[in-house]
Formats: C-alpha cells, structure tokens, sequence
C-alpha cells in the first residue's frame, strides 16, 4: 500500500539528514507502532508518508515514497488525504474553526464535495462518534479527550484508508486514552483501516499491533518486524532506544528467565501473561515481593528515614471557584518532611489549582494554609519562593535566562551567594541532570526532556523544603523518566517533599508514599498506593483511574488461584 | 426580523457606510440619535440583553469621556468669535464652544463603536468568513487563517498569564527597577512568540493534512446568499443616518466637519 525505499530527509541542504536511508512497505491491514527515542523522525516520517513534508517546510527528501503504487510526487496537491488521515498529539491546536460541525465539514469541503453529500456523511461521522449532541458546541468547550475524539471524527469523515496517529493520546488521562485507543481499534475491524501509530506508552496498542519498525538517534530503520522480535531486538540494545517497552513484556521476560512463565515466546499483552503462568500464587507472591522491594528502596534512599514531625504543609478546607465553576470544594491535604505525595485524578479533576493554591500561585479564596507552622498569606514572597519551589507543564514557561547555566545560576545570585559557592552548586546539578555537555545553549534549543529537566534543576538549585511539579512526566521517554524519578528520590532523601501531579498510575504506585486522589473538586482518597487499590469501595473507579499493571496482574492471578482451588474441592469431591 | 439572519458582508457593508457618513457631520444630535438607534436595534433586533449591550459600551464610554475632557480645555478657541469663557482656571479656559466640540467628539466615537458593536455582537465570525469568500471573492487561504488565528486569542491571554506566574516565581518575589521590568517584558516574548509560532505551524498542518490548499476550488456546505432583505437592511441603515441629519438640520444643530480638529 506504502512502499518508501532509501528515503532521507533533511530540513535544509547540507544539514544532517532526519531520516536516513529508511526502506519500508505498510500492507493493507496492517497496525503499525513506529517507534524510536525522541528526536528520532518519528513525526517526520509520518508527515512524509502522507506528502506534507517536504513542501510544508522546504525540506530535500531523497528515495521515493509510493501510495498504492503511484508515486507521492505524481498526486495533486491535496488529493493524498482521500487516503491518509492524520491525528495530531496537541488537542489544542488541530482545528480552525469555531464549532465542531463546522470543523468535520471543512474536510468534506476541502474534497470538493458537494452541500448534500456532506450533510449526510457530516450527519453520519457525528453520529458514529456520538458527537451529535455537540453538535454546534464552540470547540474550546471540550475537553481534552473529547478533542481528540472530534480530531479522529473530522479524519474519518473523509473516508482514507490510512490513518495516521502521532502520539494522540500523550495529554490525555489514561480513562479518555484508553477509549481512544478502543475506538481506533474499532474502526480497524469495522473499516478495515491501515493504522500507522507513534506512541510512547504502548500496552493499550499491543493486542492490535502486528508490526513494528524501529528508528534509531541518527534516523535510521534498524529494525522492521513483528512487534515480539522488535521487544527481543530492543532489550538487545544497550541504550534500548529509549522505547518504554510494554509493561507485560518486561514482566514476561523476567519471569520466563525464572520459569515461572511457561511460553515458548514472550508475551507482548496482559492475556498472554496471565495465561502463560503455570503457579498464579507464586506469581502473586512475585509481584508482592517486588512491591516489598520498591519500598525497601524507597527507605534506603532516605537513610531509613520515615517522614514524620509536624506537618510542613497544611491546608483546611480549600474550595475555589473559577468562573462560576466550582473547582474545589472543602478540600484538606497535609505534606510532611521526606514526603512524596502524588495527586491524581482524571482532567478537569482540580489537580493543577490544587498544586497551584498550595504554592501561593494562586490567590487563596476560601480555606486556611499553614507552611512551616505559619500562615501562607503572611509569607513575604522572597522567603516563601526559597523554600517552595513550583514546576510548571510547560518548563518553557519559567526560563528567565539565555543559557543553561545562567538558568541554574539565576536564583543563587539573587540569593547573593559566593560565585565559588555557584560554580560548585551548578556544576553539581548539571552533573546530575546529565546537563553538563549544554551548560552554554540557550535554554529553548535543548530537547523537549533536557528542558524539563533544566526546569526542575533551576528549581532545586537552592535546596527548597517543598517542591511541587505539574505532570513532569507529560510526553517523556522511558529514559528521561527514569532519570527525572531518580532525581526526585534524591530530593526526598534530602529531606526534601515532593508533590506531584500525575496519571502514571504505575509511578504513582510505585514512587508515592502516599496518593491523593481528586475527583469532582473533593479528595476521594488520601493513603499508601496498596491502600488505594484495595479499598472495598474502589474509589479509584468512580475517579476513573486505571490501576497499575502490578495491581491489575495480582487481581487476575488471584482471581486464578480462587479458581483452582475450586476446581481442585470440586475434583476432590467428585472423588 | 433578526440582525443574525442579514448577510455579513452586507451587513458590514451597511456599518462601514454610515461610519462613513457620519463623519462628515459635526454635531452632538445626529451621532447621538444614530447611537440610540443602533442601542435600540442590537436590542429589539439583535436579542443581545441591554445589560451585555452596556457593558460591551463602557470601555468606549471611558475613551469619550477622555475626549471630551480634553476637547473642552485645550481645544482650539474659534478666531474671531467671541468666546464663551464658562470657567477659567490659570492658563485653562473652558469655552460653551469646546464644551459643544468634545461632546460632539465623545458622542462621535460612542457611535462609531456602537455601530461596530451592532455587527460584532450579532454575526459569528465564522458566518462572516463564509460570506466574504462567497460573495466578495475573498481568498479563503486568508479567510480561514484568520479563522485559525481568531481560536488562538483566548489561548495567548491564558497562556501570558501562566508565563507572568512562572517568572515571578523564579524571581523570588525580587522586583527589579523599571529598566529591568521593560526588560522583562521580553522575556515574556520569547516563551509566548515559540509557542504561537509552533501551535500555528501545527494548526497549518493539520489544515493541510486535511486536504485544505488554499484554493478556490472549493465547495460550502453553507451557502450564503444575498437576498432583498439584506438590501432592505442596507437601505434602512443609511436612511437611518440621513434622517438623523435631517432631524439635526431641523433643530438647527447641524453642522459638517471642516477640519475642527
């Protein structure tokens, strides 16, 4: 359906090639996860694929790309999305018009086609999305997830027999990722659709997914294949490119290693596992001993410490309204020393004016704050800013300087430090944020993760007693992850806390001491992880929260074991 | 009849005229009585709530006054006319001849904005953009990038105000003097200009990849056409001025501008 042979691209001539040499062919049918470390041309292949690219950025492309056997230069312009539609990651920015019907309709206009035949497909696309009731809603109205539903609607509605998703799901709370993931499915079955498909997190995709090509740093295609052997190639690579592998691969290969997971082959999805284990008590016991480690970690890195003493930060019955909307409702929340607090709970949940009130960010309406035992109102801002540090989504948003160093440097000078006592903090951070080889770029040049990084180093630089970070993890690869969390361990060893918001359930699960969860502008919950997955009410479910993989494993092999142990009573009484 | 319903081209078509028109008038009864006028349309024929019509003024209204205000003290004192002093203050005289001058003005400006406001509040832009590709040839590369554009204003308010938070924070409640402050307003720019740029170049491609060149070739699924009622809407508008004229001329108000100002 797709042939690319020897395709390179360049954003200018002389520049290093983006794509290099990259030889692929997408059958009809076929439900492809393209994956690669960021920066690798993931994006820039995919807007290749469908012709954007080279015009939309006066780019020089190499090699051939053919659609149905034709080549992609031969097609007029705007013809190639009759067969390619693409669905982008920002919610916020794929749409020009006002409403969504207006939106779906300025595709179908764009075909040609005639008022009639639109109205009825228009009618048909709102109707297949459940859309219909929103009908005439401003766009802006939506949420996130609801955007990217109307992203995929508008693309659909132009009937192509390839759909394009890059990264659609990387803002989303993991409830409207998996109905967006589910609906794509769908329209795999029922219209047989081609799905090329970038991603970061990959476990919803991998029961869909038949092949996966691999893009290495320098753009190359180092491998192409069935997902399984893509697993297999990955954990060969050392630096494993930067792919979050699936969470029941991980798990299956570990414990294929053990003999604990009878298949001759990995498993790539969470039936697979649970199929394949022989003993689901002793995978229980497994995966309970693994939590027991976590936490065992978890004490070491602060010396055994238990946060505890009086509370650095407490807040009584906090409510805010914005714009007639009530946001918070009588919400109280204490932080303690050492702590590592997670705040969950789905989009539109409160979660970022709750961090935002507690940081003395937002002006405080209703409800009493204490930090360090005093009034947060009677703060003077320069000492309250030394000892809260705030993390915004956006880290571009808070750089102040024009380079790396500067940036990390910026709050000891105002601090009056010795340059001395400067030189050896900032070299210390950049050390530890592996920013050493940029200390001298201008902040907005750095990757997307160096620049969140750069915006939680400048944060710690003077080693604040509460640091409270808005989704750091938003759009990060496995590696940066990883990095970013060691960093926060670190903080809390220091006896440091740490507030984060998040919907990495898995994160949560495995780095909080305790979680909060937000739902409806009310603390729905407020403990340990365990305590969280376990209650009998399952709050998590009314806040339309995903368990962790751990939690969810545990649950079907317990569900197993009852079985067995049925039918074995079963067996012994038919004796 | 509901001003929704009129074309919008034609309907900025008729503001544009009486704006027109209006400026050649120097007086404070025809503004005034167009004022009244397009109030009482935008709220009898446009269903927008008097209290939204009054609050959508008032800005305006703080302009005039500003107007007013400083036509009456500094404006110029006709030669040779005798001038009326009503108070005197030092250097400053108020004259009966400014005081007329800078209600005129300030009446002149609320209607110029009330006029712009009756189109404003009673037409989408969306239906606007429609009807300038349909019926003034308008290209639509233009017209739906201004479409694209006007989707962004919310979006950089929220965002400069996230930005303004985020560096006050990292200032540590340290407030520099005023050359640092302008100095900060730049950096403000670079975070704000990054992200229009690339929210617009990813709006671009995702327009694109929606099949959208540019091109006239395209079809509309909403049709808008101009009809009798629209010439009848445009009709009534100038009338409306012209009466106002005449209604001034009869008070013996009127007078037309010869460079007053």
């Amino acid at each position: 359906m797709i042939g690319v042979r020897d395709l390179t691209f360049r954003f200018a001539e002389g520049e290093a090639p983006v794509l290099h040499g990259v030889n692929l062919d997408i059958q009809p049918g076929d439900v492809l996860l393209l994956l690669g470390p960021s920066g690798s041309g993931k994006s820039t292949l995919a807007l290749c694929l469908n012709g954007l690219y080279p015009e939309a950025v006066d780019g020089v492309l190499a090699g051939s790309i053919t659609l149905s056997g034709r080549s992609l230069s031969e097609y007029r312009l705007g013809e190639v999305c009759r067969e390619i539609g693409v669905v982008f990651q920002d919610p916020e920015s794929q749409f020009c018009m006002i409403s969504v019907e207006e939106e779906i309709v300025f595709g179908l206009e764009n075909l040609g086609m005639p008022p009639e035949a639109i109205e009825k497909v228009a009618g048909e696309t709102l109707d297949l999305f459940g859309l219909t009731p929103y009908r005439r809603a401003p766009i802006h109205s939506l949420s996130g997830g609801m955007k990217q539903k109307l992203a995929l609607a508008c693309v659909i509605a132009m009937k192509p027999r390839i759909l394009i998703l890059d990264e659609p799901t990387a803002s989303l709370d993991p409830h409207s990722a998996r109905e967006f993931v589910r609906l794509v499915k769908r329209l795999h079955h029922e219209e047989k659709l081609t799905v090329i498909i970038i991603e970061h997190r990959l476990d919803e995709w991998m029961d869909a997914a038949n092949r996966c090509a691999l893009l290495d740093r320098s753009g190359s295609l180092v491998f192409e294949g069935d997902p399984r052997s893509a697993f297999a190639f990955l954990q060969e690579r050392p630096d494993a490119e930067g792919v979050c592998l699936p969470e029941a691969y991980k798990l299956g290969r570990e414990w294929m290693a053990r003999g604990i997971y009878r298949g001759s082959l990995p498993p790539i999805t969470e039936g697979e596992l649970v199929s394949g284990v022989g003993h689901p008590a002793m995978a229980e016991a497994l995966l309970d001993q693994q939590e027991a480690d976590w936490r065992a970690e978890h004490k070491r890195s602060r010396g055994g410490m238990k946060p505890a003493g009086p509370p650095l930060l407490a807040a009584e019955r906090l409510a805010y309204a914005r714009g007639g909307v009530q946001v918070l409702e009588s919400v109280d929340l204490c932080l303690y020393s050492g702590e590592w607090v997670m705040l969950a709970g789905r989009n539109g949940a409160g979660k970022t004016t709750l961090a935002g009130l507690l940081a003395n960010v937002l002006p405080l309406q209703k409800g009493r704050i204490c930090f360090a035992g005093k009034e947060l109102e009677s703060w003077n801002e320069s000492a309250l800013r030394r000892r809260i540090g705030y993390v915004f989504q956006n880290p571009e948003h808070q750089f102040v300087t024009d380079s790396v160093y500067e940036e990390i440097a910026f709050s000891l000078r105002l601090l009056q430090w010795t340059p001395e006592q400067i030189d050896h903090r900032v070299a210390e951070l950049l050390e530890c944020c592996r920013l050493t080889g940029v200390a001298k770029a201008h902040p907005f040049a750095l990757s997307f993760g160096q620049k969140r990084r750069l915006s939680i180093a400048a944060m710690l630089a003077n080693h604040q007693d509460l640091l409270i970070l808005d989704e750091p993890t938003a759009g990060q690869d496995a590696h940066s992850t990883e990095m970013l969390m060691s960093l926060l361990q670190e903080v809390t060893g220091q006896g440091g806390s740490v507030c984060m918001i998040t919907h990495d359930m898995n994160l949560a699960d495995r780095y909080a001491d305790r979680i909060v969860l937000l739902d409806e502008g009310r603390i729905a919950f407020d403990g340990p992880p365990n305590e969280l997955w376990s209650r009998q009410d399952e709050p998590w479910k009314a806040a339309q929260l995903l368990p962790p993989f751990r939690w969810s494993l545990r649950k079907q092999f317990q569900a197993a074991a009852d079985a067995g142990s049925r039918r074995e009573c079963h067996a012994a009484a038919g004796d | 009849m509901r001003l929704q319903e009129i074309n919008p081209s034609v309907k900025a078509g008729a503001v544009v005229i009486a704006i027109i028109l209006l400026a050649f008038a120097f007086d404070p009864v025809t503004p005034l009585l167009v004022l009244l006028g397009s109030s009482a349309a935008a709220c009898r024929f446009g269903g927008v709530s008097v209290k939204k019509w009054l609050l959508c003024l008032s800005p305006f209204l703080l302009i005039a006054i500003g107007y007013v205000w400083s036509a009456m003290l500094f404006g110029r004192v006709p030669s040779g006319a005798h001038a009326q002093i009503l108070w005197s203050f030092g250097p400053l005289q108020v004259t009966a001849a400014g005081v007329s001058r800078g209600i005129s003005l300030g009446l002149r400006v609320m209607s110029f904005a009330a006029l712009s406001l009756l189109f404003v509040l009673t037409t989408s832009p969306s239906h606007f953009m429609f009807s300038l590709m349909q019926q003034c040839r308008f290209s639509p590369k233009i017209a739906y990038g201004i479409l694209a554009g006007y989707r962004f204003l919310p979006l950089l308010k929220e965002e400069l105000a996230v930005i303004r938070t985020a560096h006050r924070i990292r200032r540590m409640g340290v407030t520099g003097g005023w050359a640092d402050q302008v100095k900060q307003l730049g950096r403000y720019a670079i975070p704000l200009l990054a992200s229009a740029i690339r929210k617009a170049e990813r709006t671009a491609m995702a327009m694109e990849s929606k099949g959208f060149t540019g091109s006239r070739q395209r079809t509309f699924y909403l049709r808008l056409s101009v009809t009798a009622k629209d010439w009848l809407f445009l009709a009534a508008v100038v009338a409306f001025v012209l009466v106002s004229f005449y209604i001034s001329g009869r008070l013996g108000q009127l007078s037309w501008y010869s460079g007053e100002l």
